[in-house]
């Protein structure tokens, strides 16, 4: 039986954005806003970011930093390093085969 | 108008919520400046935040002790009690405190329903259904024959769902390994084939339990068991 990697859950998709914008290093909530509208072309609104970033935490897949003013950074934990990785994986193999098809589908 | 609708969204989560974020997203509002559907955005939050708060509420477990006190309470009074249990009069009497006892039983199967998650399978969701439904149209009858107005058949088919829908959660629950809260809830539903007051008390007994196993253990959702 394969290993059980946790799931995302709810607001599964802001999480899976929010987690690779956290790949590249501790961001606070307006540079993720920022970096996933930049990155995606949608904007995330407030409380989405915040409804999936306090579900992150508590699912330990992030932590939160001391706050520099108002503002808090969060940081990619082990454990959310593992699940951003075996999500992206998943994807990854999902758009080959879908591609796969579409290449046979054509022929 | 933007920032006035953001801001009166954020005071739509819960305090412990508030505590622990609202500074950071006053200060990310206040950064980037308000837009049209950000009310409407943390109204969603705030709605979820209420639904699904990170740390379970205490409040299922102290309610299933409640009432599984009261049904316990009612069990050893007739049972110590050399009168028939159906003395005159009996139904006006104890149909308060059965009130009472459905009221915090509807809130003690709710607690059930946030410990399978919002996972939880089609049919574990059909036995919530049945039991919340149960439990609601019980209270419904039990008002009913308080004004006078009904106490029969609906009232039995009413208990009897809630009771049904209950024991099918505490299987649910038992195969989504929340052992000791699951058994529980399925050991008062059964008990309740045991001919009346000897059933009434495993009934109360099963729910003291399992409030207080809710309080031990507490927990949310199946996916969260993984840590």
């Amino acid at each position: 039986m394969a290993p059980t990697v946790p799931e995302l859950g709810r607001f599964a998709e802001p999480a899976l954005l929010i987690l690779v914008s956290l790949s590249e290093g501790p961001k606070h909530g307006y540079a993720i806003m920022t970096d996933v509208e930049a990155a995606t072309g949608r904007p995330l609104g407030p409380g989405t970011l915040y409804a999936a970033l306090s579900r992150l935490e508590e699912r330990g897949f992030i932590e939160a930093l001391e706050p520099v003013e108002r503002r808090r950074p969060y940081r990619l934990t082990g454990l959310g390093s593992t699940v951003l990785t075996e999500q992206l994986r998943q994807l990854s193999e999902f758009a080959e085969l879908g591609l796969r098809r579409l290449g046979g589908a054509s022929r | 108008m933007s920032r006035r609708a953001a801001l009166a969204a954020l005071r739509l989560y819960p305090s412990r919520w508030r505590d622990r974020y609202e500074d950071e997203v006053r200060a990310l509002l206040e950064e980037r400046g308000p837009r049209k559907r950000d009310g409407l955005d943390l109204a969603r939050g705030a709605l979820d935040a209420w639904l699904h708060p990170p740390v379970p509420s205490r409040f299922p477990g102290i309610a299933a002790i409640a009432a599984g006190g009261i049904w316990t309470a009612w069990s050893v009074v007739i049972l110590s009690n050399p009168t028939r249990p159906d003395w005159p009069g009996y139904l006006q009497e104890m149909l308060p405190s059965a009130a009472a006892a459905v009221v915090l039983l509807t809130i003690a199967v709710s607690g059930a329903w946030l410990r399978l998650g919002d996972d939880a399978t089609r049919l574990e969701r059909l036995a919530i259904g049945v039991a919340l439904a149960g439990h609601v149209g019980w209270l419904v009858m039990l008002v009913a024959a308080f004004a006078g107005l009904e106490y029969g058949a609906p009232t039995a088919v009413a208990s009897t769902a809630a009771v049904i829908g209950s024991g099918l959660v505490g299987l649910a629950l038992v195969a989504t390994r929340d052992e000791r809260v699951g058994i529980l809830i399925a050991l008062a539903a059964v008990g309740l084939l045991v001919p009346f007051v000897l059933g009434w008390l495993i009934f109360g007994l099963g729910w003291m339990g399992a409030g207080v196993a809710m309080l031990q253990e507490p927990r949310i959702g199946r996916r969260l068991a993984a840590f």
